[in-house]
């Protein structure tokens, strides 16, 4: 069997592609629309949120910071960056969805592992670190805000605070970010594989 | 130019993947991944070499998302008749042990083989894959043998 002549074969094949080209091309325009809305939306919504979560925290600590410790100032300062620093992480990660497809394929399958491995760091590290934190403000302005009040009402606001956000925790952890998790160790392995064998 | 290299682009969806039924949508994918990125275009290289590198990565990207659906399809069967057959019968029959083939490779001799079968340089080929320029040639050939001989196994089967 001759090689040059099955090549012939192949590309003389009968292909059926789409033949309006002008529609593919409106369909094309649509697609990179939605993708683009879908995400863009969801990050400044929730941008618009944290700036709005910032200014509420500005306005409680100039009404009510007369006669409360440093605790109360303190931890409306520690919440608001640790909501910067989330919005920093979210834009981060929208950033990283684009990846280059001009490049060649070695270094595309190289930089998009990276990717995932950044991808999989914030979902096991980030996530933990990020409500711990957000717990530890929260204690500091319940210690604060609860100076006077009955023993069971210093004890059962934090205690009710530290089961919901944990609570929320595990539950994300188990199910959302184990299917994130699973699908992005899939990605990874695959990908891995190739680049081993394009470099054999 | 990408209508230019449009059916080469969907003949490598073909070859490239593993569900056939997916080749449509694979071939918007690229489609829209080339037209998002025409603005990074700085004539570097060859038109056709950063369409079909788009084209590559897409793929890549697109089979590996779609693991859950992806199979390796049943071969389709090559008719092989006892009467001698017309010449556009033959070729068919000849495109169908083609795709077979093609269908048993491994993923990486899949992509290179794609971009062979649209006759391109090695030079060519190397740049798109990231490989080797000294050593493409090896594996060219090696995947070359590798595929008719897999011919050759279904004319016996």
């Amino acid at each position: 069997m001759d090689f040059d002549e099955l090549q012939k074969n192949w590309q003389a094949q009968p292909i059926k592609m789409p033949e309006n080209w002008q529609s593919i091309n409106a369909g094309l325009t649509d697609q990179w629309q939605k993708q683009q809305r879908s995400v863009l939306l969801s990050n400044i919504f929730t941008t618009l949120g944290f700036i709005a979560a910032i200014i509420n925290f500005g306005w409680v600590y100039k009404s009510f910071h007369q006669g409360h410790s440093l605790f109360f100032g303190g931890s409306l300062l520690f919440m608001s960056v640790l909501l910067l620093v989330y919005l920093w992480v979210l834009w981060k990660g929208y950033a990283l969805k684009k990846n280059d497809p001009t490049l060649n394929s070695k270094e595309y399958i190289y930089q998009s592992l990276k990717k995932l491995h950044w991808r999989r760091k914030t979902i096991t590290h980030f996530g933990w670190f990020y409500s711990v934190l957000l717990w530890a403000a929260l204690m500091l302005y319940m210690q604060d805000v609860t100076t006077g009040g009955s023993l069971a009402f210093r004890i059962g606001a934090p205690l009710i605070t530290t089961v919901y956000i944990f609570g929320i925790m595990i539950v994300m952890r188990k199910t959302k970010q184990k299917k994130q998790l699973n699908k992005i160790d899939l990605l990874i392995t695959d990908l891995q594989v190739l680049l081993e064998k394009m470099e054999a | 130019m990408v209508r230019d290299n449009s059916a080469g682009i969907y003949r490598i969806c073909k070859a490239y993947l593993y569900n056939k039924s997916h080749v449509d949508d694979l071939y918007q994918e690229i489609l829209l991944q080339i037209w998002k990125s025409l603005d990074s275009y700085k004539g570097a290289a060859k038109i056709s070499t950063w369409i079909y590198r788009i084209a590559v990565n897409t793929a890549i990207t697109y089979n590996a998302q779609h693991k859950k659906t992806r199979f390796n399809e049943l071969p389709e069967r090559a008719e092989i008749a006892d009467e001698p057959q017309t010449a556009a019968k033959e070729k068919e029959s000849q495109l169908t042990q083609l795709t077979n083939a093609i269908n048993q490779l491994e993923e990486h001799d899949r992509i290179i083989i794609s971009l062979v079968l649209e006759d391109l340089s090695y030079k060519e080929i190397a740049e798109i894959t990231g490989s080797n320029t000294n050593n493409i040639g090896v594996r060219i050939a090696r995947i070359k043998t590798k595929l008719l001989k897999l011919m050759e196994n279904q004319n016996y089967a």
